[in-house]
């Protein structure tokens, strides 16, 4: 729908299918193996602002919730935080949708490797071991998170339908 | 109806904003440590 470069080379982009977003991050340990070698100081630095960056997203998310929570308390101040009565429509709006800002920072925690989770995981795997995980252990890994998450979503829909039919 | 419809507008906006501040919670920390950001998306396309 919408997009354009900024001066720094980022492309933003504003797309038509509201599935998920995404940063795609020039990371330089990725593209230089042989540099990461080369130097472990900084190597390790570099993990570090990786782990930074990747944990900024949901902290980004708990704080937005934050905001929102007051914000919501402000506008009804009859309500308790995120476990109110419905006071009005915008008060709801702003509790439902901080609510899902926290959702989606805890979602995004899980060790599970499309998530930021997963990824922090890894990060600290080659941190502790020196090392970057296999192709073949990454691979095992992404099948875990696939089936781990194939079972939550199972896990969820019987909760939720047992719930609903009782 | 109008309440309803004010309602979800609400709601779908504010859940772009969500994913929106998620990521660009990932730009700012990148842009802080001096690390390109290539592409970033508050609404992917599945593609």
């Amino acid at each position: 729908l919408i997009s354009f470069t900024d001066s720094r080379g980022t492309s933003w982009k504003l797309r038509s299918i509201p599935i998920g977003g995404s940063c795609a991050i020039d990371d330089k340990l990725k593209d230089s193996p042989a540099d990461r070698q080369a130097d472990a100081r900084s190597a390790l630095q570099l993990l570090r602002q990786r782990a930074v960056i990747l944990a900024a997203g949901p902290t980004f998310n708990f704080a937005f919730a934050i905001s929102i929570a007051f914000l919501s308390q402000i506008m009804c101040s009859n309500c308790e935080i995120f476990y109110s009565e419905v006071g009005s429509l915008g008060a709801t709006a702003a509790q439902l949708i901080g609510q899902f800002s926290l959702a989606l920072a805890l979602f995004n925690l899980l060790p599970l490797v499309p998530l930021d989770g997963g990824a922090l995981c890894l990060t600290a795997f080659e941190a502790v071991v020196g090392r970057p995980v296999s192709a073949i252990g990454e691979k095992r890994f992404f099948l875990f998170s696939v089936v781990s998450l194939m079972g939550l979503t199972l896990a969820y829909l019987i909760l939720t339908f047992s719930r609903l039919s009782g | 109806m109008d309440q309803e419809l004010l309602f979800f507008v609400l709601l779908t906006a504010g859940l772009l904003v969500v994913i929106f501040v998620h990521e660009l919670g990932h730009l700012l920390a990148a842009r802080h440590y001096g690390v390109k950001v290539l592409s970033c998306r508050s609404v992917s396309d599945p593609s």
